[in-house]
C-alpha cells in the first residue's frame, strides 16, 4: 500500500522521462496524422485524435495514481466483462468488411474491446503469474492461464482479427518467460507452434493468405496486398536521407500510400521526415521500451515486474510487426503502431498500459 | 525488490536481459532495413514515385495541308477528341467492358496491347478516335474504373468526303508493325500515324509535325491535379501540289465508274496538272481505321481500288506507240518521204496473217497518213525495217520501260523488250514476228498512263522530257534547299522530223483520223489514239467477257505547236479509243477555261460532258 510521504513527492517521483517519451511520439504520431489526411476527405482526423490524446494523457495519470494492486484485484471482474462485450460483439454487430471488431456506445462512439482486454490481460498475468515467480510451477496453475488467455484469444481470433489475437501471444510468452518454468519447456512450446503453422496456413482466410504471399512478391498483384506494400515501400525509399518535407510526401499526399494516418503512419512518416526522422523515431520507442523494462526491474513486487515487461513485451511486438511492415521485413496485418497510429482505442489501452507502467515504478520504494 | 536477491530472482534478471537483448537487435535490424531502402535505394524510389505521380499524354501535330497549285485543300487537319489506352496500366479484367463501351472489338484491343507492349516507346496509344458523344460520356462515367484511359485532343486526317485525288494525295493511318520496322519510320513508336500511300507517305515527314507531350501529376485514381510542363507540338507543314483541283475533278468525273486512270501533264516543266484513277476508295475510312474484314474486302476487290493506276498499273501501249515508232523510223532514215506502204487490210509475215485494224486496208499511206488513221500494216512494215532494238532504243529514249520517277511511291517501270530481255527472262530466241507486233504497241511492251503522258509531251516538245513531278519546285526547294530539279533528258530532234509527227497527230485529231473526239474549237489538239487487244480478237468475239474487252487509250497535247499540256487518258477493258479520246477533250476543255477565262462564252456549256456521243463514223484502228 502507498504510504503518505510516497504520495507527497509524486511530482519528484514522477517518471518525466517516460512521460516525456510518451508525449514526444504521441504528438509525433498526431502531426502525421494532420499531414496524412490533410488533403483527404478524413482531414479532421488529427482534431479527433487529439480529443483522444488528452482523454489517453488522463488515462496515463490515472492509472499512474491508482495503485496497481487495485487493479489486479479486480482483475477477474474485468476479464469476465471484457469476454462478455467479446462475446456481444461477435453476436450483436454486423460485420464490416467481413470483420466484426466494433461494438457501439451509447455515447456516439464504437470501441474496440479487443484493445481494451490487452490492458485486462495485462492485469490477469500479474495476478496469476506473479505466485510462480518464486514457487515451483504446477500444471494446475497453467491450465488456469491457459484458459484465461486463450478464451479471448478465440474471441479476437472469431471476428475474425488474427492479427490483433496474436499480439496477445507475447503477453503469455513474457508470463512463461518470468515464471520458473524451465527455457527447454519455453523452447518445446516453440517447437509446438511452429510445426501447427502449417495447419494454421490451411484455416487462413484467403485475404490473409494474400497477405502472405503478397509479401512475398509485390510485383505479382498490383492493386491489392501487393499493391500496398509496393507502395509504402515506394514512399519509404523515396524519403531518403532528408525526406520530402512535412505535407510534402508525393506518395503521401495524392494517396498512392494506403491507409497512410493508421497503419502506414511510419510509411508516410518516413517519406516526410526521411531516415533522420526514422532513426529519431525508433530511437524514441527504443528508449522508451527501455524504460519500461528498468520500471520492471526495479519494481516492487513480481505483479510490478509482470505489468512492466507484460507491456514491453505488447509494445515490442506491436513495433515489430507495424515496423517491420513498412520496411517491408514481415507480411502486411492490421496492427497499429502504437501511440502513433489514428485511432483511440488503440491510443487509449496503451495509455492506460504506460500509465501502470508509470504507476509501478511510482511505487519501487514501496513496501 | 525483497525477491531480488533469491537465485530464482536471478534467474528472471537474466530473462529480461535476455529480453533486452533481443529488443536491441530487433531495433537494430529495423533501423538496418530503412537504411537500405531510404538511403542506399533512396534515388530508385524516388524515382518511382515520380512515374507514379508524374504522367505524360502526347499532344499530337497538326498534319499540314495538301493544296492545290492555287491553294485549294485537299486534304486538312481537324480537331477531335480521342481515347488513348496506357498499356502498362491496361488491366486485362476491364478490356471486356471498356470495348463494348466503345464499341471496339476487345480481340483487336487486346491485340494492339500486347503489340505496343513488345514495342514499348509510346506510353499511351490510340484506342478510339473521333469519339462520339455516347463515347465520351462512356469514358467520363468510369473514370475512377478505367484509369488506363485518358482523353486526349487529338488530330484527325480530313479528306473531302467523297475524295479528290485519291490516289496521289494518298492517305494516313496507324503504322503497322512491317512499317515500323522500315527505315522511313524508325522514329515512329507503336500507334503513329503515317501517312501510308501517296504523297502522304512520299512527303510524310514533311507533313506531319512532331508531336508535343504534357506532363502533369496526376493522384492515385488517376486525377489530372496540376500540368507540370509542357512540350508543344511542332505542326506539320503545307505542301503544294502542281495539281489543279479543276482539271483533276473533270478528270475523275470522266473515268467515273469505270476502270482507267488520267495523267495531265505540263510538258514544259514536267508538273502534273491532273491524276485520277478509278475505281475510287474513301481515304476517310482509312483514318478511321479499317476493321480486318474491311481490310481483306477492299485488297481482295478484283477491281482494285488501291491501285494507282496511273503510276502503278502497266498496260500494253498499243497504237499510241506509233508515233515514237515514227520518231525512230524518220531519225533513222528509214521513214523518209517516199516510204509508204500499201495496206490491204493485213499482211503475211513469217507465215501468218498480220491483220491492219481496217479489214478492208487503208490503201497507201506515207507516215503522216499512217499516224494518223492509224495504219497497222505500215508500221509492221516499218518495225520490221527498225528490228526491235532500235525500236526499244527510241521507246526508252521516250521514257518508256524505265520510272518516270515522280515524286510518288511504288511507281513500275512497265516494259520495253529486247531481244537481250528475252533471252534473259524466257531462254528462247527472240523472233522476227514480235518485232511486228511490238511495232504496234502489243506484245511484250507495257507502259503505265504517266508514262505514256511523258512520253509523247517530251516528244510532242521536240525531244525534250522533263521529270514529272507532283510537289511544285518552288515548293520542293523548300522542303530540301540542297535539291535540284532534275535536268531534262534530251535529244535533237530534226525539226522537220517534228513536223511530220505533229502533222500525224494534229491529222489524227483535227483531219479525218481517229481522234477527232478529242477535237476542240478554240484552240489546236494533237493527239494519238490507242486500242490494245487484251486476248486475240477471236477469244475476244467468242468469250464475251468483260475483262477480255480491248483496252482505249488516248494521249492528246495542245496547243500543237507549243504545247502547254498533255494528257493522257486510259480506259481498261474501254473497248475504244473513241471513249478515251473524249474524256481527254473535257479534260483539255477545262484547262482551256482555266488558261483563258474569257473564253469561257465561246465554249460548249456542259463542260465535263457526257461521253455519250454519236458513235464513230469511220471505221478507226
Amino acid at each position: 500500500m502507498r504510504s503518505a510521504s510516497a504520495r507527497g513527492s509524486w511530482l519528484r517521483d514522477f517518471d518525466w522521462t517516460l512521460t516525456g517519451l510518451v508525449v514526444m511520439i504521441s504528438l509525433t504520431g498526431l502531426f502525421q496524422i494532420y499531414s496524412s489526411t490533410i488533403n483527404t476527405p478524413f482531414h479532421q482526423a488529427y482534431a479527433q485524435h487529439a480529443v483522444w490524446l488528452v482523454l489517453g494523457l488522463a488515462l496515463f495519470l490515472v492509472a499512474s495514481y491508482v495503485d496497481y494492486h487495485r487493479g489486479i484485484a479486480v482483475s477477474l471482474v474485468f476479464w469476465a466483462g471484457g469476454i462478455l462485450l467479446l462475446i456481444a460483439v461477435l453476436v450483436f454487430t454486423e460485420p464490416v468488411n467481413g470483420a466484426r471488431r466494433w461494438l457501439p456506445t451509447p455515447l456516439g462512439f464504437s470501441i474496440q474491446v479487443s484493445e481494451c482486454m490487452k490492458v485486462v490481460l495485462v492485469l490477469i498475468v500479474a495476478k496469476h503469474c506473479s505466485k510462480y515467480a518464486t514457487m515451483t510451477s504446477r500444471l494446475r496453475d497453467f491450465a488456469t492461464i491457459g484458459l484465461l488467455f486463450f478464451a479471448p484469444f478465440l474471441l479476437v481470433a472469431m471476428q475474425p482479427d488474427l492479427s490483433t489475437a496474436l499480439s496477445l501471444v507475447p503477453l503469455l510468452g513474457m508470463a512463461l518467460l518470468l515464471s520458473t518454468i524451465r527455457m527447454k519447456h519455453i523452447l518445446g512450446a516453440f517447437l509446438v507452434v511452429v510445426l501447427l503453422m502449417p495447419l494454421g496456413w490451411a484455416n487462413l482466410k484467403p485475404y490473409q493468405k494474400d497477405r502472405i504471399t503478397g509479401f512475398m512478391d509485390p510485383g505479382g498483384a498490383p492493386r491489392s496486398t501487393g499493391y500496398q506494400i509496393l507502395q509504402s515501400r515506394i514512399a519509404v525509399g523515396s524519403g531518403g536521407i532528408s525526406g520530402q518535407g512535412f505535407v510534402q510526401g508525393s506518395q503521401t499526399q495524392l494517396r498512392f500510400l494506403p491507409t497512410p494516418h493508421t497503419d502506414f503512419i511510419l510509411a508516410s512518416f518516413a517519406e516526410e521526415r526521411g531516415f533522420i526522422g526514422i532513426a529519431i523515431v525508433l530511437g524514441l520507442y527504443y528508449a522508451l521500451l527501455m524504460r519500461i523494462v528498468q520500471a520492471g526491474q526495479s519494481a516492487a513486487d513480481a505483479e510490478g515486474t509482470l505489468i512492466a515487461m507484460s507491456v514491453a513485451a505488447l509494445l515490442l511486438f506491436h513495433i515489430v510487426v507495424n515496423v517491420g511492415m513498412v520496411a517491408n521485413k514481415v507480411p502486411v496485418t492490421g496492427l497499429p503502431l502504437p501511440l502513433m497510429s489514428y485511432g483511440g482505442s488503440s491510443l487509449l489501452a496503451f495509455m492506460t498500459m504506460l500509465g501502470l507502467v508509470n504507476n509501478v515504478r511510482l511505487s519501487r520504494f514501496v513496501n | 525488490m525483497n525477491w531480488g536477491r533469491n537465485p530464482q530472482a536471478n534467474a528472471q534478471n537474466n530473462r529480461i536481459a535476455c529480453f533486452q537483448a533481443v529488443a536491441t537487435v530487433v531495433f537494430a535490424l529495423l533501423l538496418l532495413a530503412f537504411l537500405e531502402i531510404q538511403v542506399v535505394n533512396g534515388d530508385y524510389y524516388r524515382a518511382q514515385a515520380e512515374q507514379n505521380r508524374i504522367k505524360s499524354l502526347p499532344v499530337p501535330a497538326p498534319r499540314g495541308l495538301v493544296l492545290d497549285r492555287y491553294g485549294r485543300a485537299l486534304a486538312q487537319s481537324s480537331v477531335v477528341l480521342g481515347a488513348m489506352i496506357n498499356p502498362r496500366a491496361a488491366k486485362p479484367e476491364n478490356l471486356e467492358r471498356i470495348a463494348a463501351g466503345l464499341g471496339l472489338d476487345p480481340a483487336h484491343v487486346l491485340e494492339r496491347l500486347q503489340d505496343a507492349a513488345e514495342f514499348g516507346k509510346s506510353e499511351h496509344i490510340a484506342l478510339k478516335d473521333s469519339l462520339t458523344g455516347a463515347d465520351i460520356a462512356f469514358i467520363q462515367a468510369h473514370r475512377r474504373e478505367f484509369q488506363e484511359i485518358a482523353l486526349i485532343e487529338g488530330m484527325s486526317r480530313k479528306y473531302p468526303e467523297t475524295g479528290v485525288a485519291v490516289h496521289a494525295v494518298g492517305y494516313v493511318g496507324e503504322a503497322s508493325r512491317s512499317e515500323l520496322n522500315m527505315r522511313e519510320f524508325l522514329l515512329y513508336g507503336y500507334g503513329a500515324e503515317i501517312g501510308k500511300s501517296g504523297i502522304e507517305r512520299q512527303y510524310n515527314e514533311w507533313l506531319g509535325g512532331e508531336d508535343g507531350k504534357v506532363l502533369f501529376l496526376v493522384d492515385s485514381n488517376g486525377h489530372r491535379l496540376e500540368t507540370l510542363g509542357m512540350m508543344d507540338s511542332v505542326p506539320g507543314k503545307n505542301l503544294q501540289l502542281t495539281i489543279d483541283l479543276d482539271l483533276q475533278a473533270v478528270s475523275e468525273l470522266g473515268i467515273e465508274g469505270r476502270k482507267g486512270a488520267v495523267v495531265a501533264l505540263d510538258p514544259r516543266n514536267g508538273e502534273i496538272l491532273a491524276m485520277a484513277s478509278s475505281p475510287v476508295f474513301d481515304p476517310n475510312k482509312f483514318v478511321a481505321g479499317l476493321s480486318s474484314r474491311e481490310w481483306r474486302a477492299i485488297t481482295s476487290d478484283r477491281n482494285a481500288p488501291l491501285l494507282n493506276r496511273s503510276i502503278q498499273g502497266t498496260w500494253a501501249m498499243g497504237s499510241v506507240f506509233k508515233p515514237i515508232h515514227g520518231l525512230a523510223g524518220l531519225e533513222e532514215g528509214l521513214a523518209a518521204r517516199d516510204f509508204q506502204a500499201h495496206c490491204t487490210g493485213g499482211m503475211p509475215f513469217g507465215g501468218s496473217y498480220f491483220r491492219c485494224h481496217k479489214p478492208d486496208g487503208h490503201g497507201t499511206v506515207g507516215l503522216v497518213q499512217a499516224i494518223a488513221i492509224s495504219c497497222d500494216v505500215y508500221f509492221y512494215r516499218l518495225g520490221n525495217k527498225l528490228g526491235i532494238d532500235t525500236l526499244a532504243r527510241y521507246a526508252r529514249l521516250a521514257g518508256l520501260g524505265q520510272k518516270t520517277l515522280v515524286d510518288l511511291p511504288d511507281e513500275v517501270p512497265g516494259l520495253v523488250p529486247s531481244i537481250r530481255w528475252k533471252i534473259r527472262h524466257t531462254l528462247q530466241p527472240w523472233q522476227p514476228g514480235e518485232t511486228i507486233v511490238v511495232a504496234i504497241g502489243q506484245g511484250a511492251m507495257s507502259v503505265t498512263p504517266i508514262q505514256a503522258a511523258h512520253a509523247i509531251g517530251g516528244l510532242a516538245m521536240g525531244g525534250v522530257w522533263h521529270r514529272p513531278h507532283i510537289v511544285s519546285t518552288r515548293q520542293r526547294a523548300e522542303i530540301d534547299p540542297q535539291s535540284r530539279p532534275a535536268p531534262p533528258r534530251r535529244t535533237d530532234i530534226d525539226p522537220q522530223h517534228m513536223e511530220v509527227l505533229r502533222q500525224g497527230m494534229w491529222t489524227a485529231v483535227n483531219g479525218a483520223g481517229t481522234g477527232r473526239q478529242a477535237r476542240l474549237s478554240g484552240i489546236d489538239v494533237c493527239g494519238k489514239t490507242g486500242t490494245s487487244q487484251r486476248v486475240s480478237n477471236e477469244l475476244r468475239l467468242r468469250a464475251k467477257r468483260e475483262d477480255f474487252e480491248d483496252d482505249a487509250w488516248f494521249v492528246g497535247f495542245a496547243p500543237c505547236s507549243s504545247p502547254e499540256i498533255v494528257v493522257a487518258v486510259l480506259l481498261e477493258n474501254g473497248k475504244h479509243s473513241y471513249y478515251a479520246a473524249a474524256v481527254a477533250r473535257d479534260v483539255l476543255q477545262a484547262w482551256l477555261v482555266n488558261r483563258s477565262p474569257g473564253m469561257l462564252t465561246d465554249l460548249d456549256p456542259t463542260l465535263a460532258a457526257s461521253n455519250a456521243g454519236p458513235q464513230p463514223t469511220v471505221s478507226e484502228e
